[in-house]
């Protein structure tokens, strides 16, 4: 089974681009993409109460091809944060969390960070529940995390493959490898490679979890970056939904 | 599906190894997804001797010449005889054309009195293909050379023919507009990764106007072929980005 950990729904007008459910589940029938881990773009960019419920509503018209990642866009919402993280997961039965670095614009400097102090409840009650949490950030913020909260399973987004990141997937794969409640999600625009191979080298197969970043890639390119490696077929199977399975129990 | 890729890469990369950058490495994955040609360019004359470097590329092309196109990098920043040099290489007929790097050898494309004014001329004299990548490959950490550098070159030298590479999303709507007003400019697909962009940039230009490359071996060519392969093309349309555009362009016999 192919599980894709890194799907956005909803409008991304940075982007120019908007995710659709029905677009969304055409396109993984055609790469043989069983379940997609969502995150809804309205609750990233603009109200994560509004979006997390409209992914809910989504999540119950495919409850079998949907997972859901409760969205914190800005954790200086304070209690109002942690309470969402909460219903999401005791009310809609969201298994994620999505937490979000957001740069500076035309610069790689933090304005709004997954490590900042007010994102600490968010992450410790997110842990409590068994949540997935995906982070977008660099490797010097997920680190911290990491030693702050072993109990969390943290999977930083794109390997380190984004701007705010600098690219450098070394670095990510370094801190992975230092602290054990890391994960990777393969999910990018750079096609570097030996990329993953050398992840797998270092890691161990267990600790990569494919995704997609669809609709911004399809799903087919993404599959490349698993696919088109010298992995052995278990080693794939792992990344492609295996993992996954195991973490949350599926 | 043969294949003519325009980027690929041979030398020392300085950031970190890489595992399939050798010859036999390079020809393995070319046979591997059906690359009959590739045009490679120095890493060494990028980030050292731009001369030794051509020399290193030029003499695999020699041993391969069935299989592997130069395009040769120059420095007018170093060195000396620089279009005594562009005459010699444009004279092999293994090389296609020429690749600058102003960010890697600081000088701007567009800025009056720029040390790549005469080479520029030159190329547009003697309707020499100029490959100008905006990035070297796709990863975030490397420099970007502004858009704006190359449309202030194309003012300049409007009659050039220019390979546009190394362009990601975020350049790609600064990038219609050019290929749009120069009809000689063509864009390289190594870096173009969001999804639909290959698509709509066709329908803005047409499709004879993309030229298939991998970044092989900093990318891996296994992605930058499954992008273009499940792409909204027609088979038609697949068959001139992958190959015939290039072999159109470059002058190449099937």
């Amino acid at each position: 089974m192919i599980i894709d950990a890194h799907v956005h729904l909803g409008p991304m007008p940075l982007f120019r681009v908007e995710g659709r459910v029905d677009d969304l589940l055409r396109a993984a029938d055609r790469s043989g993409i069983e379940k997609l881990f969502c995150t809804e773009a309205i609750a990233l960019y603009y109200d994560f109460r509004e979006g997390n419920e409209r992914l809910y509503r989504i999540m119950r018209q495919h409850p079998d091809r949907i997972l859901g990642y409760c969205t914190i866009s800005s954790a200086r919402y304070g209690a109002k944060a942690v309470e969402e993280v909460e219903r999401c997961a005791q009310d809609y039965g969201m298994r994620g969390l999505k937490i979000y670095s957001f740069s500076i614009p035309g610069t790689r400097e933090p304005f709004l960070s997954v490590d900042d102090e007010w994102m600490y409840p968010v992450v410790e009650k997110a842990a409590e529940y068994g949540m997935v949490i995906l982070a977008h950030c660099n490797a010097e913020e997920i680190a911290h995390l990491a030693s702050l909260f072993p109990q969390a399973i943290l999977v930083m987004a794109h390997m380190g493959n984004t701007a705010h990141a600098r690219g450098d997937w070394h670095r990510a794969i370094a801190v992975a490898q230092r602290y054990p409640n890391i994960y990777l999600d393969t999910s990018t625009s750079s096609t570097d490679f030996d990329c993953v191979e050398t992840a797998v080298a270092i890691l161990g197969a267990e600790r990569l979890l494919f995704g997609s970043d669809w609709p911004l890639f399809s799903h087919e390119f993404a599959l490349a970056r698993i696919r088109e490696t010298a992995l052995s077929p278990e080693e794939q199977a792992l990344i492609l939904g295996g993992n996954l399975r195991r973490l949350l129990g599926l | 599906m043969r294949k003519f890729d325009v980027t690929g890469y041979f030398g020392t990369w300085p950031y970190w190894p890489l595992r399939h950058g050798s010859p036999d490495e390079l020809l393995r994955l070319m046979d591997r997804y059906q690359i009959e040609r590739l045009v490679l360019g120095s890493l060494r004359a990028i980030f050292s001797d731009w001369e030794e470097g051509n020399e290193e590329v030029r003499r695999l092309a020699r041993r391969y010449p069935d299989r592997f196109r130069v395009a040769v990098t120059i420095n007018p920043v170093l060195g000396h005889d620089h279009l005594e040099r562009a005459e010699e290489y444009r004279q092999d007929e293994l090389v296609v054309g020429l690749r600058l790097y102003p960010i890697y050898h600081d000088y701007e494309l567009a800025s009056e009195g720029n040390a790549g004014l005469p080479l520029l001329a030159y190329a547009a004299e003697t309707a020499w293909p100029v490959f100008i990548p905006l990035r070297l490959m796709m990863n975030w950490g490397l420099p970007v050379l502004p858009l704006t550098q190359v449309a202030g070159m194309l003012a300049r030298f409007p009659q050039l023919t220019v390979i546009l590479g190394g362009v990601n999303y975020g350049e790609v709507k600064h990038a219609l507009p050019l290929l749009r007003a120069y009809p000689r400019v063509f864009l390289e697909t190594s870096c173009v990764q969001l999804q639909g962009a290959l698509e709509r940039i066709a329908a803005g230009i047409g499709v004879e106007r993309l030229l298939f490359g991998t970044g092989m071996p900093l990318q891996n060519p296994g992605c930058e072929v499954a992008k273009i392969a499940h792409a909204a093309f027609s088979e038609a349309e697949r068959a001139q980005i992958f190959a015939e555009n290039a072999r159109r362009l470059f002058d190449e016999k099937r």
